[in-house]
């Protein structure tokens, strides 16, 4: 015996669940970029503002597309060295910018797939607590010079 | 009787003032160079450095005397450091343009706290990324305290990583050698080329003075 699906229940189902597409509008992201790497590099680093204008959201993972696996990082200054340190998530607050620069916060990318060369774009998803998912373009720039 | 005392007594007085100024004018500190003040710290008097052999990039051993007769900035860190260290070396490479016409031989080295991943042909492909002249060091790890102890820095390795992608903890100096191969000066970061470039003059100066004195 087949019962079909009750077509209401399905279309109610879909508008009352949250849905990560609809949510993603209330962050922008900023200023992403990546640096270049060296000939060899197993790692690289990306950078950018998330801006949220939503609810109180957390940042709690991120990937890509040219790595095996993208981390959340900080930089901690303790007994004379810079070490940098993974983290599980960095709480956003309604309309609160959160900076990843050179020297502070960013995402680690480890397990490079490709070298990181100028002028090219890599992939960021960002991934939210509330399931929210944010896809990012990222520039790759030489910072060399 | 005052007269004749006064006769007498003011001129010796007026003597002996003299003689105390003269003194006074050569041992005064203005003979010394004044130390420059800088992003970071000036060595008054250098540090001499330990003996160690490290391997440079084309395997070839290095010792702490190949550093004289140069003047050379020091980073230590690791070639697997997406962040700080590329930043570091980038700012070292923009350092080295704005010395170019200076008449000093200016050398630039990358020494490794990574020394199980960092061979010394990962290390002349990464420092040459940055400039063609940089310089890599790495070695054993005995040697390498040896040196980083003298330069003040502290490094963090984990001794059983669980991959080859473990992080590394190490301080962010450049350290300065002048070129009798003996700790002059630190910079500590944020690094900003133009800082260290004009602060590299200061101390040019003060270590010329300081070899007239």
């Amino acid at each position: 015996m087949y019962r079909r699906p009750n077509i209401i229940l399905l279309v109610l189902l879909f508008v009352l669940t949250p849905h990560p597409a609809a949510l993603a509008d209330s962050f922008s992201i900023s200023a992403p970029w990546a640096r270049a790497t060296p000939p060899g590099a197993t790692t690289g680093a990306v950078y950018l503002t998330v801006e949220n204008a939503g609810a109180a959201d957390r940042l709690v993972g991120a990937s890509s597309d040219a790595a095996e696996r993208a981390e959340i990082h900080i930089h901690e200054h303790s007994a004379g060295m810079m070490r940098m340190k993974q983290v599980n998530g960095i709480d956003i607050g309604t309309g609160e910018a959160i900076a990843f620069e050179p020297g502070g916060r960013h995402i680690m990318l480890i397990g490079l797939i490709r070298p990181l060369v100028p002028e090219a774009t890599l992939e960021l998803v960002l991934r939210f607590a509330s399931g929210t998912e944010v896809t990012v373009a990222v520039p790759i720039r030489d910072m060399r010079r | 009787m005052s007269r004749p005392v006064s006769r007498v007594f003011l001129p010796l007085v007026a003597i002996i003032a003299f003689a105390a100024g003269i003194t006074a004018y050569w041992g005064l500190p203005r003979t010394i160079p004044e130390r420059p003040e800088i992003a970071g710290f000036v060595l008054s008097e250098p540090r001499t450095l330990p003996a160690f052999t490290l391997v440079d990039g084309d395997g070839e051993p290095f010792g702490a005397d190949a550093f004289r007769n140069a003047w050379s900035f020091v980073y230590f860190g690791f070639t697997h450091c997406p962040d700080i260290c590329p930043m570091s070396m980038a700012v070292l490479a923009n350092v080295k343009r704005r010395l170019e016409g200076r008449d000093v031989d200016d050398r630039y080295y990358l020494v490794s706290v990574d020394p199980r991943r960092d061979t010394p042909d990962r290390m002349q492909e990464y420092v040459r990324y940055f400039d063609p002249d940089f310089r890599g060091l790495t070695g054993p790890a005995e040697e390498l305290d040896r040196f980083a102890i003298a330069a003040g820095i502290a490094y963090e390795v984990p001794e059983q990583p669980q991959d080859e992608n473990y992080l590394v903890g190490h301080s962010s100096i450049v350290t300065l050698i002048n070129p009798d191969g003996d700790i002059q000066a630190f910079f500590t970061s944020p690094f900003e080329a133009e800082q260290i470039a004009a602060d590299f003059d200061r101390i040019l100066e003060y270590h010329t003075a300081l070899r007239q004195r």
